[in-house]
């Protein structure tokens, strides 16, 4: 799951920055970027997050 | 009849004086260009006549000064050749010379100040902690300083600002234009510098390549020390120290290249008609941003302290020993962000750098507003108004003006500041109680949040105002946000905010992980329980107090928090 | 495990192999065989105090 959430991370990242060449519109690129955020936030906050308390320190 | 002729004899001689005098006015107009052309110029090299700046005399000087008024005169202009005395080319270059030095001193003093921002960091993290693990505290702090200098000097540098150059504000540095690029969807992205490793190689052993090292590592060390305050209390020493040169020489400078060097979020205006590209002028992202996402990264890797939860996951508060140390170090943060944010101009004479004046009060009343915001919300919420997270609002208001800083208005400074605060409250909440990330000093927050929040409000507030040589990342014009008529300058800045969290917190989390396989991060629980100070560092912090010994929790019980007290108080 | 000496033995070869692999780099753009030298020296030092960290690691792990 680890490896999920980094994955999530960087292709959070990646999508901003193909919207840069994929459209000209300031629309289109200003959702695709927030669209992009929310993939890495989801991929740092919920799945890897979630991968580090499975064995958090304070369940054992 | 006749008086009709006289009319039209008057107004025809009332036309040719007319013509006569606006001929003769036109002449007028045009004779001091005539005669400034046809006026041999100034030869440069030809000697001045001295006598007529009136220099005050030998007799005069003998007397002294107490008024001010002799002391710097023509006297004092450099000659180059002194059989010629003064000339053109004297005054000329020594007025030039004069805006850099202005410039030069400007900048080292600012990079002064942002070092001794190390010792107000010092002093918030340890007084954060627990007594304890003051000593190992203060010693990351402490070596923060060398590890991350050190890297800098070797290649961080080089990659963050070796192609970013010529920086006119401080003369030239012209070596330093050698920027990697890598060719991807049909245009061109700068990656890194690729010129000034060493301070040595080809022309980097120059005066201004000096001064804007030292500028600049200041800046990365500031993002070094953020992360030994999230990680406090469990992180091994060893770790820490190779952790520190990673991101001095790797981390922090990519992402510092990219906005800062010449790199491909710089490029985001010139290549893709948003706004002036990402714009960070003092480093919410840069700088900030950095240290919290590294630090986000870092203490999910370490795992929290042991007996910050309990088994329900509920938090329990494990309160620092030293408030007093935490209020007088975000006093000395607060005084020298006066360098971090004016001292970013790396100017004071030219190019509308006289903008330091706004750019100051933005940064003082922005960090007032932010401890406002927080001191309001501890307030109504929990019914005290907080100490540490009142220094943690003026912390947040700063860290956010620090990007914005150079581009808005005293009111989006303020309001800027205000949401900072707030949002550091609500942040240090949804860390601990949702995410159940552990944050001793609240590093994520204050520096990983407000400095994203700080990015975000530059494609909001910023005013078009500000003129820094009349372009901003190669574009023309000042730079204006969403609230002023651009929404391409938000569009870059979310795209700097996407960097942010996709690639710093997964390179981070890489580099961290890896020294965790091969080093190993958090220390052994007998030695956390113990405090660290004597297992990692050899020595007590506090040699002459005792500390009270803590407990695990179990079944939900609330840790002890480990307190100081003078050894005479604990004789019973 | 606590801090100790070996770590800092290993800390100092990780600055140095780190200072002589960046030189080794920068010099090997002049094609100098003192670079590419450098650079290798630099990596084996990297490399054996990576080693050496690790061990006390699985040292620390198996008391």
């Amino acid at each position: 799951m680890k490896i999920v959430g980094i994955l999530l991370v960087l292709i959070g990242w990646l999508v901003p920055v193909a919207a840069l060449t994929v459209t000209q519109s300031m629309t289109a690129r200003l959702i695709l970027v927030l669209l992009g955020i929310s993939i890495s936030l989801f991929g740092v906050l919920w799945v890897l997050n979630k991968a580090h308390l499975k064995h958090a320190i304070w369940k054992s | 009849m006749s008086g009709c002729r006289r009319m039209t004899v008057g107004l025809w001689t009332a036309a040719f004086l007319l013509l006569i005098c606006g001929t003769a006015w036109a002449q007028n107009q045009t004779n001091p260009t005539t005669s400034a052309q046809a006026a041999p110029a100034p030869a440069m090299n030809a000697p001045l006549d001295v006598k007529a700046a009136q220099p005050p005399s030998a007799d005069d000087l003998a007397k002294g000064d107490p008024s001010g008024t002799r002391t710097g005169t023509v006297n004092d202009v450099v000659v180059a050749d002194p059989s010629k005395g003064l000339t053109l080319a004297d005054t000329v270059n020594q007025a030039g010379q004069n805006r850099i030095a202005i410039n030069f001193v400007w900048t080292l003093i600012a990079g002064f100040l942002v070092m001794f921002m190390q010792a107000g960091f010092a002093l918030v993290e340890t007084g954060l902690c627990r007594a304890k693990n003051a000593n190992h505290t203060m010693m990351m702090n402490f070596m923060v300083y060398g590890f991350g200098l050190f890297a800098y000097w070797v290649c961080g540098f080089a990659f963050q600002m070796g192609g970013g150059g010529p920086y006119s504000t401080l003369g030239g540095a012209n070596y330093l234009t050698s920027e990697h690029t890598l060719s991807f969807l049909g245009k061109t992205w700068g990656v890194f510098g690729t010129h000034g490793f060493f301070l040595t190689q080809g022309g980097s052993y120059d005066v201004a390549v000096m001064v804007l090292f030292l500028f600049q590592m200041v800046f990365m060390d500031t993002a070094l020390t953020i992360v030994t305050g999230a990680a406090a209390e469990r992180w091994k020493y060893i770790a820490f120290a190779i952790s520190s040169l990673l991101m001095g020489a790797l981390t922090y400078p990519l992402f510092a290249n990219w906005a800062w060097g010449g790199g491909w979020l710089s490029q985001l205006g010139t290549n893709f008609g948003l706004g002036h590209g990402y714009a960070d002028f003092a480093g919410s992202g840069v700088v900030h941003a950095v240290g919290g996402i590294t630090a986000l990264a870092l203490s999910m890797l370490l795992g929290p302290r042991i007996g910050k939860y309990n088994r329900d996951g509920s938090p329990n508060a494990i309160p620092g020993h030293d408030i007093v140390l935490v209020l007088a170090g975000c006093f000395i943060l607060a005084f020298g962000w006066f360098g971090f944010n004016p001292g970013s101009t790396l100017a004071a004479s030219g190019n509308g750098a006289l903008r330091i004046g706004s750019i100051a009060v933005n940064t003082m009343l922005a960090g007032c507003t932010g401890s406002f915001g927080a001191i309001l919300y501890m307030w109504i919420r929990y019914g005290k108004p907080d100490a540490s997270m009142s220094g943690n609002g003026l912390l947040a208001g700063l860290v956010a003006i620090t990007a914005p800083s150079g581009f808005v208005n005293t009111i989006g400074a303020a309001v800027i500041g205000l949401i900072a605060g707030v949002l550091v409250c609500l942040s240090v909440e949804f860390v601990e109680r949702v995410l159940k990330i552990d944050d001793p000093v609240g590093a994520i927050s204050v520096h990983g949040t407000n400095g994203i929040w700080g990015v975000i409000s530059v494609g909001l507030f910023a005013d078009g105002t500000s003129n820094y040589g009349g372009s901003w990342n190669g574009v023309s014009g000042s730079v204006r946000g969403l609230f002023y008529g651009d929404p391409g300058q938000l569009v870059a800045q979310l795209i700097g905010v996407g960097t942010l969290l996709g690639f710093v917190f997964a390179f981070s989390y890489a580099a961290n992980w890896l020294i965790d396989v091969i080093v190993g991060q958090r220390v052994s629980a007998e030695d956390e329980l113990a405090g660290l100070d004597i297992p990692e560092m050899g020595a007590l912090g506090y040699p002459d107090f005792v500390l009270k010994p803590e407990t695990i929790p179990s079944g939900g019980s609330p840790v002890v928090a480990a307190t100081v007290m003078p050894s005479y108080m604990s004789a019973d | 495990m606590a801090a100790i000496p070996q770590q800092g033995t290993y800390l100092g070869t990780t600055l140095v192999g780190f200072t002589s692999l960046a030189a080794g780099l920068v010099l090997r753009e002049g094609h100098t065989v003192i670079g590419i030298l450098g650079a290798i020296v630099g990596l084996g030092l990297l490399v054996y105090s990576g080693i050496g960290l690790y061990r006390i690691k699985t040292l620390a792990l198996t008391r």
